[in-house]
């Protein structure tokens, strides 16, 4: 195991959010994020998560539309484990039970795994201050 | 405990059968018409709720003698709950006439994250921090409650 960071360059926007709790009519809106690419921090073994992202040619949503394109992977060593910052406070939402950085840290409702907007997946969390 | 099981095991038994995902649960009792106490029957449109664990306090009165029903207005109710702040995990809601959706619902941990549940959308604040001419409307409105609630102490 080892702490990594997995950047994806990208070829289009990405998008985010939209998601809903059923499929009625609704007007779904999303926000459009414009960068080269994303990374993040991760811990593991590095060949099985290379095997694990390289056939991710996109990310995001509205990906049938053309966003978030991914034109290349790359994988180098990292310097955290993506859970918490060197100060020791949360660099994503982690539920309280599991976190074990600094407890004086913000504390929020908060979505904690994927489907991030669903609110079934949302605990009381240890958070980011940019995240609220 | 996420935000749909807290609201359903202090709150929405009280109004709902819990059938189904919790979800679906908070979604009829936020949505369907419960008994009021003048016998006649009404969607949650108006007033506010303050749920903490075995707690619930609600200013519609509804014909279910499980929940205490209190007149103070919204902010009133809201303000009293940060100032006696006891670390509890808390469901701030408001009522109007578009009924509040379940993806609103945020339960407030910390006071430096306050969430107000509103058929708008919800209210995120640290009521730790004075509003600026940007914070949301309940930042403000509460921050005013406040400072009128002090100077009228000041008074007496």
């Amino acid at each position: 195991m080892e702490k990594l960071a997995i950047t994806a360059t990208l070829a289009t926007p990405f998008v985010t959010g939209g998601g809903y709790m059923t499929f009625d009519a609704v007007m779904n809106t999303y926000s459009l994020i414009c960068a080269n690419s994303i990374t993040c921090c991760d811990e593991g073994d590095r060949s099985q998560i290379e095997n694990l992202v390289t056939p991710i040619y996109f990310i995001g949503t509205r990906r049938a539309s053309g966003f978030g394109e991914v034109s290349s992977w790359e994988i180098e060593e990292g310097v955290s484990d993506g859970l918490t910052g060197s100060d020791n406070k949360p660099l994503r939402p982690i539920p309280e039970a599991a976190f074990t950085g600094d407890k004086t840290s913000l504390c929020a409702d908060a979505g904690w795994k994927p489907a991030y907007w669903h609110p079934a997946n949302r605990s009381i969390c240890y958070v980011p201050e940019l995240l609220l | 405990m996420n935000t749909f099981e807290f609201f359903n095991q202090h709150f929405g038994k009280h109004l709902v059968e819990q059938q189904g995902k919790p979800h679906e649960a908070v979604a009829r009792a936020l949505i369907t018409s419960h008994m009021l106490a003048s016998g006649r029957r009404s969607r949650l449109t108006s007033g506010w709720a303050i749920v903490k664990p075995k707690m619930a306090t609600m200013q519609l009165k509804l014909a279910t003698p499980c929940i205490n029903y209190d007149e103070r207005t919204r902010t009133q109710a809201f303000l009293f709950e940060l100032e006696h702040w006891i670390q509890t995990p808390t469901l701030f809601m408001v009522f109007d006439k578009k009924p509040l959706s379940v993806t609103d619902l945020f339960l407030t941990v910390d006071l430096r994250a306050v969430r107000i549940c509103t058929p708008a959308g919800v209210q995120t604040f640290d009521y730790t921090q004075q509003p600026t001419e940007l914070s949301p409307q309940y930042h403000r409105l509460l921050f005013r409650e406040r400072c009128k609630h002090a100077s009228g102490i000041q008074h007496q």
